[in-house]
């Protein structure tokens, strides 16, 4: 399969009185088609590695190859392969939907024609031709930041690089964005490289994953061999009638207690341990305590959160 | 073939600087009335202060006009590109632009222009004001353009540098606001040159205000010779802010967000 990036030991450091090592000898390799997550907490060195991948940053050390191209060397390279949707997309408020489309399509190189006709295109698919006249700042914040997204699908450029795109949309805007995503992923052969905070959501979307924690890769794989790792465990999810913290601290036998949540407390435990659990609940709780009770596979959630050691909100 | 490839490049550079503009016209249309006021307004009130005082001689007037044309001119169209750029870094629209195929100079350029076009009115109404005010009128539109034009380009230069290297937007606002009274002020702008301390006679020539000046004082009053001069300095000006944001503005490198 053809490589798209190949990155070796990228190192990014920020100068300064307290030098800041942002990304560290990170080894990547992404192939055509793939969607790749990015995941990771705050301040992991996500959004540092995908600006050094657009040509954005220049790297401290190590290489970047977009193509067979040395993106280091020549970072225009990227512009020609890629588009980048950024986190910050909030100026260009004053444009209307088509103008936004258009000028994006047109500074990426289409003729006049080809740039009305893809923004129309885009346009129609999503049902906003009504929103012609309006400019961004007269929508609704989800619709504006949903059209804004919609813009780095011109140009139909092979590789995509999103840095948190679902923020701000609701949930039927999310499932149109994810859906096109596959579309042009699985028909056009697109490479996505994938940075978000929603682990849940970007799990039945990508291909596979990279964790990021301290900018260094700390994890690498396909959804279903990350959570091999926990593999032969489950989530006991536990929703109580009032809030968990009214009640005394629970502490099951054979049990990792996740942070909880409001009326939720949640157990992670070995398979051959749920029946016990289950027992010990509805002992420990008053009738009618437990509104409800599940047990869940791991999800890749569970495996970040036991990568990262922290609590995922 | 190299002809060929030379038009295209050419055609690139004016379509993406003129998308640049469009782009930033329109993401500024809520803005444009404001904006024209806030360009005329200083010069005008320049113009209307420093008329209070003296005897309003033929040629006190044309430079107290020519003067304020050249205020708008430099501080809107050049060292407002400081402003403007450091305000693009700081809500990180860079990325935007630095990830599409365009080169520096359309992005540049395409904010330039845009800040020539806002000053367009403010300097439109000093002319109408000479004409309907002090009967004195553009003698060589011609050169009244080409003075404009030039003047407005001669400072991109400056204005990138300013909005590329600042820490942020605001230490860019800061240091515009510092440099732009002194290229208008410490140059012989709205007073003739033998008004001026020695010092600044010769450091003026580096200045491209001095310049703009003289070749609007011209445009205003006929042609006096040396026109060409002025017309080669700005020239000069123009390319060395090429030449500048070609090799010394590095917009996908390691610069500060903001």
């Amino acid at each position: 399969m053809a490589v798209v990036y190949e990155v070796v030991g990228l190192t990014k450091k920020y100068p300064g009185p307290k030098e800041v090592l942002a990304n560290d000898h990170i080894d990547l390799r992404i192939e055509r088609g793939e969607i790749l997550g990015i995941f990771g907490p705050n301040g992991a060195g996500k959004t540092t590695l995908v600006r050094q991948l657009m040509g954005l940053l220049r790297p401290t050390s190590g290489e970047i190859r977009l193509f067979g191209h040395d993106l280091v060397r020549d970072p225009c390279v990227a512009t020609r392969y890629v588009a980048y949707f950024a986190q910050e997309t909030y100026y260009f408020w004053y444009l209307k939907p088509h103008e936004l489309l258009t000028i994006t399509g047109r500074l990426r190189g289409l003729s006049a024609k080809e740039a009305r006709d893809q923004a129309q295109t885009l346009l129609e698919k999503f049902n906003l031709q009504g929103l012609r006249s309006k400019t961004l700042s007269q929508l609704s914040f989800g619709q504006a930041r949903f059209v804004t997204l919609l813009s780095v699908f011109m140009g139909a450029r092979p590789v995509l690089v999103l840095d948190e795109p679902t923020n701000d949309l609701d949930p039927m805007h999310r499932r149109a964005f994810w859906d096109y995503l596959w579309e042009v992923n699985s028909q056009d052969g697109v490479t996505v490289l994938l940075v978000t905070h929603n682990v849940h959501e970007a799990e039945h979307v990508v291909h596979r994953v990279i964790i990021m924690d301290a900018g260094r890769l700390i994890a690498s794989g396909t959804p279903w061999e990350l959570k091999q790792g926990i593999e032969g465990q489950v989530r006991v999810e536990i929703v109580l009638t009032e809030s968990a913290d009214n009640c005394a601290e629970p502490a099951f036998a054979h049990c990792q207690t996740l942070p909880s949540k409001r009326n939720t407390i949640l157990l992670r435990t070995a398979r051959e341990n749920v029946d016990t659990v289950v027992r010990e609940v509805y002992e420990r709780f008053p009738p009618g305590a437990v509104a409800d009770l599940r047990v869940v596979e791991p999800t890749l959630e569970d495996v970040y959160v036991q990568m990262v050691g922290k609590e995922w909100v | 073939m190299g002809m060929r490839r030379l038009w295209a490049a050419v055609r690139k550079f004016v379509v993406d600087t003129w998308f640049v503009f469009v782009s930033q016209a329109l993401a500024f249309r809520h803005m444009w009335f404001w904006s024209v006021v806030m360009v005329t307004f200083i010069p005008l009130c320049t113009m209307g202060f420093l008329l209070l005082f003296g005897k309003p001689s033929p040629e006190r007037i044309t430079y107290i006009l020519t003067g304020s044309i050249t205020y708008a001119v430099s501080s809107q169209a050049g060292l407002s590109l400081g402003q403007w750029i450091g305000g693009l870094k700081m809500r990180r629209v860079f990325d935007y632009y630095a990830s599409l195929p365009i080169s520096k100079l359309s992005f540049i350029y395409g904010l330039n222009l845009n800040a020539l076009l806002l000053c367009v009115p403010s300097s439109l109404l000093l002319v109408v004001i000479s004409v309907l005010g002090f009967h004195h009128p553009v003698r060589d539109p011609l050169l009244f353009l080409v003075a404009f034009v030039l003047g407005g380009f001669s400072l991109a230069g400056v204005g990138a540098m300013i909005g590329f290297y600042s820490r942020s937007g605001q230490i860019a606002s800061n240091v515009t606001q510092i440099v732009d009274p002194i290229l208008v002020f410490f140059a012989p702008v709205y007073m003739p040159e033998e008004a001026l301390p020695l010092v600044l006679r010769y450091t003026s020539w580096f200045m491209p205000t001095r310049h703009v000046a003289r070749l609007l004082r011209s445009s205003f009053g006929g042609a006096t010779g040396g026109e060409w001069q002025s017309i080669a300095i700005l020239v000069g000006f123009i390319i060395i802010s090429v030449l500048l944001v070609h090799h010394g503005l590095d917009w996908r490198g390691d610069r500060p967000l903001a």
